[in-house]
């Protein structure tokens, strides 16, 4: 039986309201855009679980401590390695910074290879001051050229107040392209991102515990703030934790369980 | 048809007086106060041979008797009240080459003069051969150029000729401030000259004098072989260059460039905008001349003239053939913008100059810049604002590099020479095994492994606990050892290496290495973690 016109408006409200979208701006959805606008993040949509991150948005990572700098690294790296899918050909630009809490060495070309993302596609820059590197986030964001932008700074730097991440804000809407900033494990004050995640290490394929061989790269993700929250389904996301791992070999997410029973038992016998 | 040559000299009489005081009112000193002392009676004084000489003095100086050349010993006798300063050769000679450098807004090609009436330069020549007209002509020229040095207390004579040598000799040994001699009467116009005039050395000058000869019309029509025999070629040269028979080049200071644009101003601009926007005109108007021969600009080079004969001089690269105004004008609003602190308009820039240093081919089709080509295009350029802004060091992209130690493998190259990036395969670590979608290598590699403490089930076993950074971590999981022995064929040999990918009791990631095995190479090796995963 054919549907009628309100029948059909009407369907397409409810599936829109399940798209779910991080950090989309409520208004964006007109014209079946959604698509257009979001990187997909290869997740299933489970639960709570949200698929995309939306395009021409700032994004925050965050590690939980200093020492998971390296996992909030690595999830950001996942998120390159999509941001590179959604846009192939265009490079990737990665804004370097060596202090602390970045102190942790450069990108090596070898792991990016292992890890899933080809090294011919990353431009890195490493500015002298944090003022330069926002400067060059917006310059390049701007441009709309890239795949996506990267910046590493630290959170409780001055230069990175509402003010700056306001202006990336604008120019990522203005180039429609993902910003992600990196911001260490100490994160200051008031942000006009999208969105912030907070990531800290987990411990790889529990069920496997008994061969204790290394497995895939886990990370337990939390969504700590998401600017639509109230217009989408992105409000049950927050505060609550999710684990997630990246397969080097397919380049994608995979969701896994949380493990917090068994990753608390790990706890115990370690210590 | 070729235009007829036609060089300016310009001599400054008084130079290393007028640069004393110049600096003087440069570091400072009130106009007023600068003013009082150029009516005293002072002298600048350097040491040659037999002590303290004069090298410069002011009118009031003069008057009293004193004169150049003279021993400060003598003056002081003369006039006890006499003050003295240092003079200063290596300042004057870098002030000259920075006035020669003002000159460049009448004509590109100017050069500091070696030969000066003393022993040090006074002197700037120009080639202002098809220049005149900009200026409405040499006359208006010559005049405006003499009251510009005025207008800086800088006291010039300038002669315009067809030959440096007849340029020279008259803007020095004629009297008048601005002396044009027509071609064809370098002759007679030389001929009442000394033979100073013709740059001639001491010793040849009195020589000469001995004979007889102390006009230069008394060389003409003389026999040369008698007098190249007894002094030389250099009287028969500098006679030929004179009087245009020899060829004499000048070599300009700066490179010359065929892609020039320049504006001047009625009024000196003082605010940054209106310089951008000339910025952006001149641009314009490089472009125009880039296309007519089919070029693109590698190096551009920005020099602001100011109105008190100071120059600014800015350089920018781009990484590939450009002739796009915006873009060009671009790289240089980045520069103002951060240097706007340094970029001192003083009173004003009167004159501005945007030269294309470094040209490469650039056909049409690269400049038709519509549909896919556009992306790469911004790409490129914003590439080159950022090593503007930043310095091109500062934008890498990785490079593999054909070799199994760790830290060789990952190369890093500068943009600008990195060329076209090596496509994926090219990284040999895509040959690496990937278990189970678990990646071999690190995602960051410390700049120097760091050393840890470890403690190890079993010695040649995996570590199960270790310190770094004061942090104890527990280790539950490894994979390893990955032997990686060193590259023998290489002088500085080092150990072999177990690797081992180790997870902590959280799930962090790391690449851990023993350095040297066991009872071969040490009895007790040392751990280092080189790298970290995501």
């Amino acid at each position: 039986m054919p549907m009628t016109d309100s029948q059909k408006a009407d369907q397409i409200a409810e599936l829109r309201r399940q798209m779910t979208v991080f950090g989309m701006a409520a208004d964006s959805g007109q014209n079946g855009k959604d698509k257009a606008q979001t990187v997909d993040l290869g997740l299933p949509r489970m639960g709570v679980m949200l698929p995309a991150l939306a395009c021409g948005a700032l994004h925050e990572v965050q590690a939980a401590d200093y020492r998971d700098m390296s996992a909030s690294i690595g999830f950001a790296m996942a998120l390159a390695v999509c941001c590179g899918r959604r846009f192939s050909s265009a490079p990737i630009l990665w804004c370097e910074s060596a202090r602390p809490p970045f102190d942790m060495g450069h990108l090596y070309g070898p792991g990016l290879a292992a890890f899933g993302l080809d090294p011919a596609r990353l431009i890195l820059v490493a500015p002298a001051s944090a003022v330069d590197l926002l400067w060059t986030m917006e310059e390049a964001l701007r441009l709309g050229a890239f795949a996506a932008v990267f910046g590493e700074i630290d959170g409780r730097l001055p230069a990175l107040s509402l003010t700056a991440t306001r202006r990336l804000q604008l120019a990522a809407e203005a180039g429609g392209r993902p910003a992600f900033l990196l911001t260490g494990h100490a994160t200051g004050g008031t942000s006009a991102a999208a969105t912030r995640w907070d990531v800290a290490a987990a411990p790889s394929s529990v069920d496997s515990g008994a061969s204790a061989l290394v497995g895939r790269a886990r990370w337990r993700l939390r969504l700590k703030k998401c600017r639509n929250a109230l217009a989408g389904a992105g409000a049950d996301m927050i505060d609550r934790d999710i684990c997630v791992e990246w397969d080097a070999r397919r380049q994608k997410l995979c969701d896994v369980p949380t493990p917090v029973a068994a990753h608390a038992q790990i706890r115990r016998q370690a210590v | 048809m070729k235009e007829p040559r036609r060089i300016a000299s310009i001599y400054l009489s008084h130079w290393p007086m007028d640069r004393f005081f110049r600096s003087l009112s440069r570091s400072g000193m009130a106009p007023a106060a600068c003013r009082a002392l150029r009516g005293r009676a002072l002298v600048l004084a350097a040491p040659v041979q037999g002590g303290l000489r004069i090298m410069a003095l002011t009118q009031a100086a003069a008057a009293k008797g004193i004169t150049a050349g003279q021993s400060i010993a003598d003056a002081l006798a003369l006039y006890p009240a006499l003050e003295v300063r240092d003079a200063d050769f290596a300042g004057d000679r870098a002030a000259l080459k920075r006035l020669s450098d003002w000159c460049g807004r009448y004509t590109p090609w100017t050069a500091p003069d070696d030969c000066g009436v003393g022993a040090e330069p006074d002197g700037i020549f120009m080639d202002i051969t098809g220049c005149t007209h900009l200026f409405d002509g040499e006359e208006a020229l010559a005049h405006d150029l003499v009251a510009r040095l005025a207008g800086f207390n800088i006291r010039a004579r300038i002669a315009i000729a067809a030959t440096p040598g007849t340029a020279w000799a008259l803007a020095r040994f004629c009297e008048s401030g601005v002396t044009i001699l027509p071609p064809g009467q370098e002759e007679k116009a030389l001929a009442p000259l000394p033979l100073a005039a013709l740059r001639l050395d001491h010793e040849a000058i009195d020589g000469l004098a001995r004979l007889g000869l102390k006009r230069i019309g008394d060389l003409y029509g003389r026999a040369r072989a008698p007098l190249a025999a007894r002094f030389g070629r250099s009287v028969s040269l500098r006679l030929d260059a004179a009087l245009g028979s020899a060829a004499e080049p000048i070599s300009p200071e700066r490179p010359l460039v065929p892609y020039r644009a320049r504006l001047l101003f009625a009024e000196g601009l003082t605010r940054m905008e209106d310089v951008e926007v000339a910025i952006e005109r001149l641009a314009d108007e490089l472009c125009v001349l880039l296309e007519r021969y089919q070029k693109g600009a590698r190096q551009l080079e920005l020099m602001l003239f100011r109105v008190d004969g100071d120059v600014t001089v800015l350089r920018a690269g781009t990484s590939a053939p450009s002739r796009l105004a915006p873009h060009l004008a671009r790289l240089f609003h980045e520069k103002l913008r951060q240097t706007s602190d340094d970029v001192d308009t003083g009173f004003g820039i009167e004159a501005m100059s945007l030269s294309a240093l470094a040209v490469d081919p650039l056909t049409q089709t690269q400049k038709a810049m519509m549909g896919p080509s556009t992306r790469e295009h911004d790409i490129e350029g914003l590439m080159d604002r950022l090593g503007n802004r930043l310095g091109a060091h500062r934008i890498t992209r990785l490079q593999p590099h054909a070799s199994h130690l760790p830290e060789r493998a990952g190369h890093r190259m500068t943009i600008m020479q990195a060329g076209k990036p090596m496509p994926l395969p090219d990284w040999r670590v895509a040959a690496l095994p990937q278990f189970d979608g678990v990646a071999a290598r690190p995602l960051r590699m410390l700049p120097a492994p760091e050393l840890i403490e470890v403690t190890a089930e079993i010695p040649e076993g995996p570590p199960r606990r270790f310190r770094w950074r004061r942090v104890l971590y527990q280790v539950t999981r490894a994979e390893g050892p990955e032997r990686i022995a060193p590259e023998w064929w290489r002088r500085e040999g080092g150990r072999t290496r177990d690797y081992y990918r180790v997870e902590d009791s959280d799930g962090r990631r790391f690449w851990l290495y023993r350095d040297g095995l066991y009872n071969r190479d040490t009895e007790m090796p040392r751990w280092y973690i080189q790298g970290l995963f995501g």
